[in-house]
């Protein structure tokens, strides 16, 4: 059975790109949009691996990371923060909060799905 | 007392001879008596039964005569010698110009023509020293003048403090920056303001004890690191939401011990403001920019990847690409237009108005090359920004250029408001300038007649943002040659530079004999009197009955730090009153009920006051009075004044008890003050503070030196029954 990837973004754009991506390489996917619907996905579906944007409205990415980690049953979810906000803060905070990657847009396709195999076989 | 002793002693004199002289008399009768046969006590006995009448009365005219000799004698000879010995101190103390004039005998009149013309000697010498010391100081004030006024005038705050964080300088900037920022200097509102700074007070009052000792911390481990920058600085919330930079600086003796140190304040919230402008128009710059790359990157990626995309895939790819594009292309239009509304720092630009501008540059074209420019009306005031001279000279320059290589000698000039610019267009007769020529003179250091720059036109029209074209004027036989220049706002700076005008007296807002001061502590009673800060204050009240509801109108009070009167540092409040202004106090203040309307009440004034008065001994003239009424609104307001009182009526009772009014025009009249402005309660206060000043140097002649001695002496004297 494939793996499940969750990609979390307010941009469509970006949401088109690493859904045909994720596809192509494999994996299952879904998207949420918002915090909140990241959450739904999560406790739903119960993805492999989430590709989580920090800047989201109402709940942010931090604060979803923060809640899929409080959650013991979650611990196998690999989480990997993709996000413009490239400031060394908060790539420390996002890895503190319980972030396994964090990759800082606009990143390389190649380096993208790298790091999710890398995640999803190490964990899986 | 020593003169109360020297008065009573004459009584007890009185009464011993007194004494004497009934013992004495009585002794020889009682041996005269036993010595005579009992025919001669018979004889008296019956002569005096006899002529009882006779004896009682020559008796009581022989005592009443005595008494009446010895009364003559005090008021004659003791009591004028008293006044003498009195008025003769305040000559030599305080007042050579001061004459005795009493009532007494010859000879002791005598004396006082004689004291009286020793002390024109006296006055006369006094004057002359007092010229030769006036002269030797006016060269000194005429320095400090200059360090003060320059001093004030500084757009930063500065505060010099001692050791212990006693103000000991401190420039109007610094009051304004501290107390309420944006408030008038001369606005003395204060009730609903917060601290207050003055010479002598706390400087920790007004900025946390732990923000400055930090600093101080930080600057003495930089200096046993024999570091070269000696500073430190903070930021604090200024009262009203003002973002303070305050630098310290460390000043050190000659044997490199802490004498003090010295705040340096700076309104930093429009520097503080634009940084974080900046920044958050970077961030979000970056952000936007970020993502849009990152959705057309990524696309971009998987379309080089997988080369047999379905078509629909494609084509959604493209729209991604395209829409990220302009996503990315408007983040950055928004980013310019944000940065070029941004106020920024002011840098060496001035504001000023774009008409004043042009006269300078008008009467510059006049003089240096006969060129005449007209000047067409403008509606509107316009501001620029501009660096005055280079700008000036660049478009003097221009006008020059225009002269000689186009041969125009009237130009025309045109001022317009054109979105966030404002545009100034030079107009003439003739054809219009060629492109090339423009960028030619573009391109050559700005010279006129001899006054020249080294920067080049295109140089000072970038320094300034601005852009310089040429183009047909509205009428076709005309050109033009248009100067953008950005606009800004018509608001003056927040803090003008006056003229800077030397004061005829230094203005009283250092005093450097702090530095030796004794750092405050809560036993004031053994500190000299000459050493204290006091609040001299006086209150005007809707009339004198205060213990049948009579309430303060106005509460007027100036401070006195070693021995100064800080006419600078004072207070003055009117208050609103519950109960009616009665129509005679209105005619002794001239405070009408129609300005005591809006003003605080007397619970918002007496916590002003409180704070004013803080770590300072208050001074009344008849404080009894005062205290009383303060003493009544402590149930009301819940302000307790704890602070030792002393009150210049007592204090002049205790230095001359042998005159009879010690009300403030009798005791400035003795001792040469004159007093202007009475009846306010700040004039009165002001007036008693000028007596009080007198006071401490007789006392101290007196062996009153310290407040405890003062109050002691105040509680003997006759007016001291009148207990508050």
């Amino acid at each position: 059975m494939s793996k499940k990837v969750l990609i979390v973004d307010d941009e469509p754009g970006i949401i088109v790109a690493l859904q045909f991506l994720m596809e192509q390489n494999g994996y299952a996917t879904m998207v949420a949009f918002s915090g909140e619907e990241a959450m739904e996905a999560v406790t739903r579906h119960h993805p492999d691996l989430i590709l989580l944007d920090i800047m989201l409205p109402v709940v942010d990415g931090f604060e979803v990371c923060q809640r899929v980690r409080e959650n013991p049953d979650w611990n196998d979810i690999r989480i990997v923060l993709v996000t413009a906000l490239g400031s060394e803060t908060n790539v420390t905070k996002g890895l503190d909060l319980g972030a396994d990657a964090y990759v800082t847009k606009p990143f390389s396709n190649a380096d993208l799905v790298a790091k999710v195999k890398e995640l999803l076989e190490c964990h899986g | 007392m020593p003169r109360l002793t020297k008065s009573r002693t004459f009584w007890w004199i009185v009464l011993a001879g007194t004494l004497f002289f009934i013992a004495v008399t009585v002794g020889l009768a009682i041996i005269l008596w036993l010595q005579l046969s009992v025919a001669e006590r018979d004889f008296i006995r019956d002569f005096s039964a006899a002529h009882s009448i006779y004896i009682f009365g020559a008796t009581v005219i022989l005592i009443t005569g005595v008494g009446f000799a010895v009364d003559w004698v005090y008021w004659m000879y003791i009591l004028p010698m008293h006044r003498i010995a009195e008025e003769t101190s305040i000559i030599y103390g305080v007042n050579p110009a001061h004459r005795i004039k009493l009532i007494g005998s010859g000879d002791v009149m005598r004396l006082a023509d004689a004291v009286n013309l020793s002390a024109d000697r006296f006055e006369e010498l006094h004057r002359s020293v007092e010229e030769r010391i006036a002269e030797a100081r006016a060269r000194i004030e005429e320095e400090k003048s200059i360090l003060s006024v320059v001093l004030a005038e500084l757009p930063e705050g500065v505060l010099i403090c001692s050791p212990e964080g006693r103000i000991i300088l401190y420039n109007e900037r610094a009051r304004q920056l501290l107390e309420s920022s944006g408030e008038a200097p001369a606005a003395r509102h204060k009730a609903q303001t917060g601290e207050f700074i003055g010479l002598g007070r706390s400087i920790f009052s007004a900025i946390d004890k732990p923000l400055i000792a930090y600093a101080l911390d930080e600057i003495t481990a930089k200096l046993s690191r024999a570091g070269q920058d000696l500073a430190s600085s903070f930021v604090i919330a200024g009262r009203s939401g003002r973002l303070l930079q305050i630098a310290v600086v460390l000043i050190l003796s000659p044997l490199r011990e802490m004498s003090g140190f010295a705040l340096i304040l700076t309104d930093a919230t429009e520097q503080m403001e634009g940084f974080r402008r900046a920044e958050s128009l970077l961030q979000s710059y970056i952000i936007g920019v970020r993502r849009a790359l990152a959705s057309i990157r990524s696309v971009v990626e998987l379309i080089i990847e997988f080369p047999g995309l379905e078509p629909s895939k494609s084509q959604e790819f493209h729209r991604i690409i395209h829409r990220e594009a302009l996503a990315a292309g408007a983040a950055t239009d928004r980013v310019e237009a944000e940065y070029a509304a941004s106020t920024r720092p002011p840098g060496p630009l001035a504001r000023m108005r774009a008409r004043d501008f042009l006269d300078a540059v008008r009467r510059k074209a006049g003089d240096r090359l006969g060129l005449k420019l007209e000047m067409e009306p403008t509606e509107d005031p316009l501001w620029l920004r501009v660096d005055n001279y280079s700008m000036a000279l660049a478009l003097v320059f221009i006008l020059e250029r225009i002269g000689t290589e186009l041969g125009h000698s009237v130009v025309r000039c045109r001022l317009e408001a054109k979105d966030r610019f404002v545009g100034m267009d030079f107009i003439w007769s003739g054809a219009p300038l060629r492109l090339e020529t423009l960028r030619r003179w573009e391109l050559q250091p700005v010279s006129v007649a001899g006054e020249g720059l080294r920067s080049t036109l295109k140089d000072i029209l970038a320094r300034h943002r601005a852009e310089l074209w040429s183009q047909a004027g509205e009428n076709p036989s005309e050109g033009c040659v248009r100067i953008l220049l950005e606009a800004t706002e018509p608001a003056p700076p927040v803090y003008p530079r006056r003229q800077t005008v030397l004061a005829t007296a230094r203005p009283v807002y250092y005093d450097f004999d702090l530095f030796g001061q004794a750092g405050q502590a809560p036993e004031l009673d053994d500190r000299p009197l000459a050493e204290l800060a006091y609040t001299v204050f006086d209150t005007e009240t809707t009339g004198l009955d205060i213990r049948e509801g009579d309430e303060m109108v106005a509460l007027g009070a100036v401070r006195i730090v070693n021995g100064r009167l800080l006419e600078s540092e004072s207070f003055e409040q009117l208050v609103k009153p519950e109960c009616i202004l009665r129509h005679d106090s209105i005619r002794i203040h001239g405070i009408q009920p129609e300005m005591l309307e809006g003003q605080p009440d007397v619970r918002q004034a007496l916590q002003a006051f409180e704070r004013f008065a803080e770590g300072t001994i208050l001074v009344a003239h008849n404080a009894a009075f005062d205290m009383r009424l303060l003493r009544l609104q402590e149930k009301r307001t819940g302000v307790r004044f704890g602070n030792p009182v002393l009150d210049t009526m007592l204090l002049s009772a205790v230095l001359h008890p042998a005159q009879r009014k010690h009300d403030i025009e009798s005791i400035a009249e003795r001792l040469g003050i004159t007093i202007t402005g009475r009846h306010t309660a700040l004039g009165d206060a002001i007036a008693t503070g000028e007596v009080f000043i007198k006071l401490i140097p007789l006392l101290a002649e007196m062996g009153i030196r310290t407040l405890k001695q003062a109050r002691e002496a105040s509680q003997k004297t006759y007016y001291a029954r009148l207990k508050y």
